[in-house]
């Protein structure tokens, strides 16, 4: 099993650890909807140091990059980052990665922690059939530790930490900033929705930065945030979660990613696939969905139309927000239609959904928070 | 957390008995392995259940998990107030948390439930 470098700190902090995807993880600290409010009312720390981290610089990094993923590279500027995603031939998602350009000709992919090893290796392989010697391509997961600092009070909070202002660094960008003594990679990225900070560490100062911002945010407000959280955050804006949305056997097109795949830009893996499911149209399409009844759906469940099964659940939870069940759902292209009326069989029991466009939460809704979840 | 006066079932639900009603919930333990509770599926007040039955369900932000009945009978009256705030589950799980009450078909069926001594002893089994 994995540790991060943070695993003493989150076993001091009480958090109740988890198994994910090889790494010893916080499910929780305080609970799930504590850390969770904590997110969206002021702000909460994650270790995501998990994920995988992988540097490719040289000349021909950008070329690799073009070919293995789908977005266009060629459009960020340095300090830029993007969403995108990797795809195998079939146009099925071997990952869903954020792409940073830190330098000229120097690249940062963030990618989920399940794929880190496959995608090294698919890196490795494309980089030898399309024949690319002027790169390098470093796994440097284990060397650099990632937190991430969300909600409304996350900048002032690193602000603080940094004696710089933050004012300046605009979405998906991303810079280095000197932090007790050391460079540290600051990016406007995240995946709760929220105002929210990513900060790549040198795993030997991880300990220090993350104290330290636990002890600036305590007058924030701020709190430690474990995986429960990140995934009811994650939901609640309809972000994908690989394994669940993303597979190999589903394509960007299917899950209405589209916005990712730049048809333009020249050939790249999966290419024609995903051309072809777009002129032809898909068999199945992703839904955001919230019932309209007391319940609560999850993964594998079924979704039906007039009570014939038209699909699969793929997320589910409970909103704390909306207070309501809430998921996101594979269906047949005919009932993809937002407005539509559904149902999500929950153990025999046919619950009516109604079919939303995600994000499920807006922040114009904040106010039904405080209304909703008290006691 | 596992009070003297309550009985104790196997799937972490506890009995109170008074006379020939008995007051069920889950323990301490379980709602702390279940985490935020933000939904639970009541019994039908009325219905006739048997010991170790299911009678409900209770969804946490974590999971779904099965609400069983440690001892038969009819269902008198559950507890309403869980439907607008489950967290009582969490907060409370031996008062306000309460779940049904329940006229027993077989008082002594609590007998063979675990006592509070027994209980501790299994719950290091648990972990």
């Amino acid at each position: 099993m994995n540790k991060t470098t943070l695993f003493d700190a989150h076993r001091a902090l009480q958090a109740k650890m988890v198994d994910f995807a090889g790494w010893s993880m916080p499910l929780q600290y305080s609970g799930v909807i504590d850390e969770y409010r904590a997110v969206r009312e002021r702000a909460g720390l994650f270790d995501v140091s998990h994920m995988g981290r992988i540097r490719l610089s040289g000349e021909e990094a950008l070329p690799l990059l073009q070919w293995v993923t789908t977005n266009d590279a060629s459009r960020l500027d340095e300090g830029q980052a993007h969403y995108s995603m990797v795809c195998n031939p079939n146009g099925g998602v071997k990952d869903d990665v954020f792409l940073y350009r830190l330098g000229a000709q120097d690249y940062l992919l963030c990618v989920n922690a399940s794929n880190r090893e496959k995608i090294m290796q698919w890196l490795e392989e494309q980089r030898q059939v399309t024949v690319r010697q002027k790169l390098t391509i470093i796994d440097s997961s284990f060397e650099i530790t990632q937190l991430a600092l969300q909600g409304p009070k996350s900048r002032t909070i690193l602000e603080r930490l940094t004696g710089s202002s933050l004012a300046a660094l605009g979405m998906r960008q991303c810079r280095k900033y000197s932090i007790a003594d050391s460079e540290a990679l600051i990016a406007r990225t995240g995946y709760t929705g929220e105002l929210g900070y990513e900060l790549y560490l040198a795993a030997d100062q991880a300990l220090l930065i993350w104290s330290q911002l636990l002890e600036i945010g305590r007058d924030h407000g701020l709190k430690p945030a474990g995986l429960g959280a990140r995934d009811l955050l994650r939901l609640e804006m309809g972000y994908f979660l690989y394994g669940h949305e993303l597979t190999e056997d589903t394509t960007p097109i299917e899950a209405g990613a589209e916005w990712v795949v730049a048809f333009n830009k020249g050939d790249f893996v999966g290419a024609q696939a995903l051309q072809q499911q777009r002129t032809r149209g898909p068999t199945r399409r992703l839904i955001g969905f919230e019932l309209l009844e007391k319940g609560v759906p999850r993964q594998g469940m079924t979704v039906l139309a007039n009570g014939v099964p038209t699909g699969i659940v793929t997320s589910g939870n409970f909103s704390p927000i909306l207070q309501k069940g809430i998921g996101l759902a594979y269906v047949a292209p005919v009932n993809a239609t937002v407005g539509m009326k559904l149902e999500i069989d929950i153990r025999g029991r046919h619950l009516p959904a109604l079919v939303v466009k995600p994000p499920f939460y807006r922040k114009s809704r904040n106010a039904v928070l405080d209304k909703g979840t008290r006691s | 957390m596992v009070p003297g006066d309550l009985r104790y079932h196997k799937e972490h639900e506890w009995v109170r008995v008074e006379g020939t009603r008995a007051t069920i919930g889950i323990s301490h333990f379980a709602q702390e392995a279940l985490g935020d509770i933000v939904f639970i599926e009541l019994p039908k007040v009325g219905a006739t259940v048997t010991a170790g039955q299911e009678i409900g369900e209770i969804e946490s932000t974590k999971a779904t998990s099965l609400l069983y009945t440690p001892v038969s009978g009819t269902i008198l009256c559950v507890n309403d107030e869980l439907h607008d705030h489950p967290e009582l589950l969490n907060q409370d799980p031996y008062g306000r948390g309460w779940i049904a009450e329940i006229e027993l078909a077989n008082p002594s069926e609590v007998d063979r439930l675990m006592t509070n001594t027994q209980y501790e002893e299994y719950l290091q089994t648990q972990t």
